[in-house]
């Protein structure tokens, strides 16, 4: 469509519908709900009802804190497990776990990658790559996310740490901007004197896992999971402020690494907390070159000329911590100080990127320039960490050390050397933010919720779809958990008088919210194992309707495209043109099809009764009979299975039931390869037995192996098994992990077979052959193995 | 889906489905044609096999060298020899072979597209294949072929002119002048169609007039003694088709 009709019709609809979105309570004065012209997270309750009339429903309870530790399980071997099931290449997505055979890891700063990404090496960034040591072979990344969801907490409080008893310390350079920190820190911790819930939001698979909390003023919880430890970090609540002290509140507030005490050797969420001070520290660094080896600039290596050409730097520079004046603690000091030698060839920004040698068994330590989001480069700066890899957007890395930005140190310098004005060593200011403080009175502790009930189905009896039915969603999960009467999401709710339907794709992060509740929730009992549960589908009733079988609704009719004669300039050639008023029809439905996910929120606020928290409760339902009758609406409208649902029940009158099976089941959603395709396999005829000889055969007999492939040929026509075709639909529940499948299977009896001499060529049968011919049994002669990827569903309309 | 089956070159594929064809009729009755297919198409206990334009000759060389005379079997090489075949001919038979030229042969398929009703000139060349090819074949023998086989069944006399007046049909409503839904022209000017249109599209028309011989009178009495049938006009017992592969490369 042309701009011009577009903006028209935003114009149009800004006109009509501006009051819808004007504020965020879409109510009118007198109380009726505008309906928003802009779709939205939160909707009214649709028509589709939730049923439980199709299973059986049992009700538990799950809780929110860590689930029941297995004494047997080392924390060593917990942390290597999470260790071996990262993420180690991109190409890895979420859930994929490549075999370490087909990685590669940078010998000189960590990096993997997988083989087939290794090569060819990107220009400036060449890394030298090794073959993983395949030792241990890698853990698969569901196994570990299980074992670590079950042992955090869904809802956690951290408590104890009385910032309004700590005094400003020494080194703030400004009262004001300490002030901000303590109340910042302040509203992060509690509001209204309640401690702040952090809820699980998520787990995330990078080189480390993550798993991110969220409060509900959005202040962060990250535990991070790594090879030698699981450190908890605490961020500030989003606060409005430029500058440094934006940066300030971009660093974490408190942190605490997880220690076991004795009893449970796998808790993750006891140790130490310690507060991170708004202190800044300067001290002098002395930087110096180590040998007279130099290498090319980043910008000498790329070509750029205007003296630039003569621009180097030292291939290792030694750097240390000028301690002399007792500003900085030895740990820092001994962790700093060191040779760095240049890793000019693994990326970094400008070529910086510099690694500290002889660190033997150590974690290595990194020296490189570090880029802000949107900052000029004269506010860039140097930093040390312990590790180098990109950043995300959002993502903390730790910072042990970095340099003034206004000291401006740069180690690159001309041939003559004298263009900085600098002479050799070099003193620059290091800065180190923030100063830790042990809080010996702060832990984690369980929030005022600790379980919540769930009712989830145990088995389903085959029930009958009939017409209609799919305005009826069998319920999976639901949930109902106790909430405070000031929780957004329980304002949200009671603002829609209760009951609210999710626009699954508009509420991502109403799901996130929900996802403390949600993320350990195991697929009900009726559908372990990955099994199918059956559904009968009412024959006349269904045929009745609308003329076809298939559900128009669920499974809305393509359009006809019908070719025509038509003049295009000076030829006259025959073009295919769309039916318009069935495309339009096909357009609508496909808008209106019934979604396959239903998830509704309600809440309860009971004030007759004393002392009942008001309870929020969620409901996940599917459409059962829209996802299978979409699937059989992948049957194209002429073939059998359509045409055995009406045509036929009319040619054989005493039939009911369709032959087709229909089934459908809910499995947990991995973004995996599928690997278990059955292999194609070559019968050969040596076992089998001989037929006798066909009676005209008279001067020629058939041989022994011609006799034996006869008798084959002969219990192919005879069969009676039959094949089962079949359609899937599959639809996946964001954020939850799970998908729901619809299958139809329609047996077809396939007489017949192929014979075939050795391997030659493979091809795809295509339809454009033999496709009109009807027959019973049908036999291909060839010279050579056909290997039948696809027979489309034409030939075997024809075929009994 | 299909089953495969492994031999050496040489192994006598031929000899083993003549062999089939000969034991299949003894060691099982022939089974009842499917409900689905029990009108609109014309049943025959014949097999047909497809081979190529090379092949010919040999195979009812084979069948004479293997069965000897106990098989009837109708050779079609090409559209010469399909023309002098008739209804009962095909009933009777237990082999037809025919080329696979005949089945890319664009006279047939012109034929094929008439006899159903439909506008010849819509169907394409029919080495071009592709989705128009598909389209016109398949609007044929999905549901105005097996009509047609119904009516020269039940009502042979008529058929022809029947058939005459639906093809008439057919070229009109072929040309279509596209029309918005509110009946006014519609704006893409490409989208004209013409009295012109028309006029290439009946000069196009093949000039042959009742190559099935359905005027004549005497298959006005008896349908079976109509000729050219085309084979999607039966259903057919079995259906072998020799040298798929160089079939499929010829496509």
């Amino acid at each position: 469509m042309s701009s011009t009709v577009v903006g028209a019709c935003i114009l149009c609809a800004l006109l009509l519908g501006h009051k819808s979105l004007q504020s965020n309570a879409a109510i009118t004065s007198s109380g009726d709900f505008l309906p928003s012209l802009v779709p939205r997270a939160m909707m009214p309750i649709s028509s589709v009802t939730i049923t439980q009339d199709h299973g059986d429903y049992l009700s538990s309870t799950a809780s929110f804190t860590p689930m029941v530790l297995d004494d047997s399980a080392s924390r060593e071997q917990f942390l290597i497990d999470g260790s071996l099931s990262t993420r180690m290449c991109l190409s890895e997505g979420k859930d994929e776990s490549k075999c370490l055979s087909l990685l590669m890891k940078c010998e000189a700063c960590g990096h993997t990658t997988s083989r087939s990404n290794a090569l060819p090496p990107r220009k400036f960034e060449e890394h030298v790559y090794n073959d993983c040591d395949g030792a241990a072979s890698r853990v698969d990344p569901e196994v570990f996310r299980e074992a670590l969801l079950s042992r955090l907490p869904m809802l956690v409080n951290i408590t104890g740490f009385d910032i309004e008893q700590l005094k400003m310390p020494k080194g703030v350079d400004n009262p004001l901007n300490w002030e901000q920190w303590v109340s910042g820190a302040q509203s992060t911790l509690a509001s209204d004197g309640i401690p702040t819930e952090f809820r699980f939001r998520r787990l995330d698979r990078t080189h480390i896992w993550t798993a991110l909390y969220y409060s509900e003023c959005n202040a962060r919880l990250e535990a991070r999971v790594t090879k030698s430890s699981v450190t908890w970090l605490l961020f500030f609540a989003p606060i409005q402020a430029t500058g440094p002290l934006k940066a300030q509140f971009n660093r974490p507030l408190a942190r605490m690494i997880a220690t076991s005490p004795g009893s449970i050797p796998l808790s993750l969420m006891d140790g130490q907390w310690e507060l991170s001070l708004p202190v800044t520290s300067r001290v002098p660094l002395i930087i110096a070159n180590v040998g007279d080896t130099t290498i090319k600039s980043w910008r000498n290596r790329l070509g750029l000329e205007g003296g630039l050409e003569n621009e180097y730097q030292y291939e290792t520079l030694r750097i240390q911590i000028d301690n002399s004046k007792d500003h900085i603690d030895e740990l820092t000091k001994s962790s700093i100080d060191g040779d760095y030698v240049s890793l000019k060839n693994c990326g970094g920004p400008c070529g910086s990127l510099r690694k500290r040698i002889n660190d033997d068994g150590q974690e290595p330590m990194f020296f490189f320039l570090s880029s802000g989001r949107n900052t000029l480069p004269k506010h860039n700066a140097y930093m040390f960490s312990r590790t180098c890899h990109r950043t995300t957007y959002g993502e903390y890395r730790e910072i042990l050390l970095q340099t003034d930005e206004e000291s401006g140190y740069c180690p690159v310098f001309t041939e003559n050397k004298s263009i900085h004005g600098k002479l050799n060593p070099t003193v620059a200011i290091g800065m180190v933010h923030g100063r830790w403080l042990v809080a010996l009175s702060a832990f984690m502790s369980k929030s005022y919720r600790t379980t919540m009930e769930v009712t989830s189905p145990k088995s389903f009896p085959i029930w009958t779809m009939g017409p209609g039915s799919h305005r009826l969603c069998t319920e999976v999960l639901s949930g109902n958990f106790s909430v405070r009467s000031t929780d957004k999401l329980f304002v949200r709710c009671s603002k829609f008088g209760g009951h609210v339907e999710l626009n699954l794709q508009k509420s991502k992060q109403i799901l996130g919210d929900l996802a403390f509740a949600t993320t350990r929730l195991p697929l009900p009992d009726a559908f372990q194992n990955d099994q199918w549960v059956s559904l009968k589908s009412n024959l006349v009733s269904d045929a009745a309707i609308e003329g076809d079988t298939v559900c128009r609704k669920c499974a809305p009719q393509r359009p006809q495209v019908k070719w025509s004669l038509v003049k295009t300039g000076n030829r006259t050639t025959f073009i295919p043109i769309e039916d318009g008023r069935e495309a339009a029809v096909f357009e609508r439905a496909l808008k209106a099809r019934p979604q396959p996910w239903l998830v509704r929120l309600s809440v309860e606020n009971d004030t007759n009764e004393f002392h009942v928290d008001p309870s929020l409760s969620f409901t996940i339902a599917c459409n059962t009979t829209s996802l299978v009758q979409s699937a059989l609406g992948m049957f194209p409208r002429e073939t059998l299975a359509r045409l055995t649902l009406i045509d036929f029940p009319e040619k054989t009158p005493n039939a009911t039931t369709s032959t087709c099976t229909f089934k459908w089941r809910i499995v947990r959603h991995f973004e995996k390869f599928f690997t278990g395709f059955p292999k194609l396999c070559f019968s050969s005829n040596k076992l089998d037995a001989c037929s006798e000889q066909p009676p005209h055969f008279q001067k020629h007999k058939l041989r022994m192996e011609q006799l034996r492939s006869l008798s084959w040929m002969i219990s192919q026509e005879a069969t009676k098994e039959p094949f089962l075709e079949e359609e899937v639909t599959e639809a996946v529940l964001p954020c939850l992990d799970m998908r729901a499948e619809g299958l139809v299977q329609r047996p077809i009896l396939v007489r017949g077979g192929i014979i075939a001499d050795e391997v030659r060529v493979q091809f795809r049968v295509h339809d454009d052959l033999v496709i009109g011919l009807c027959f019973r049994v049908l036999i291909l002669v060839c010279f050579s193995y056909l290997l039948l990827r696809s027979v489309t569903e034409k030939p075997l309309l024809h075929w009994d | 889906m299909l089953f495969l089956f492994a031999s050496q070159v040489g192994y006598g594929k031929t000899a083993i489905t003549l062999g089939l064809i000969d034991l299949a009729n003894k060691l099982h009755a022939t089974p009842a044609t499917p409900a689905f297919f029990s009108s609109g198409w014309i049943a025959t206990n014949a097999t047909l096999v497809i081979v190529p334009k090379h092949m010919m000759g040999q195979w009812p060389n084979e069948v004479k060298k293997f069965l000897g005379t106990s098989k009837r079997v109708s050779a079609i090489k090409d559209l010469l020899a399909l023309n002098k075949i008739t209804i009962a001919e095909i009933q009777r038979a237990d082999i037809v072979i025919v080329s696979f030229a005949l089945l890319s042969n664009a006279t047939y398929f012109a034929r094929l597209t008439r006899l159903s009703g439909l506008n010849e000139s819509s169907a394409p060349d029919v080495k071009r294949g592709g989705r128009h090819f598909s389209f016109a074949y398949g609007s044929c023998i999905k549901t105005a072929l097996p009509s047609r086989v119904e009516e020269i069944q039940n009502d042979t006399a008529n058929a022809f002119n029947n058939m005459a007046l639906d093809v008439a049909n057919s070229e009109k409503t072929d040309c279509i002048d596209i029309l918005r839904v509110d009946g006014k022209a519609a704006a893409y000017k490409e989208g004209k169609s013409s009295v012109q249109a028309r006029k290439i599209a009946s000069q196009e028309k093949a000039s042959e007039k009742d190559p099935w011989g359905l005027s004549a009178s005497q298959v006005k009495k008896d349908f079976s003694k109509m000729t050219c049938p085309p084979l999607e006009m039966f259903f057919w017992n079995r259906l072998v088709v020799d040298e798929y592969v160089s079939i499929v490369a010829v496509l």
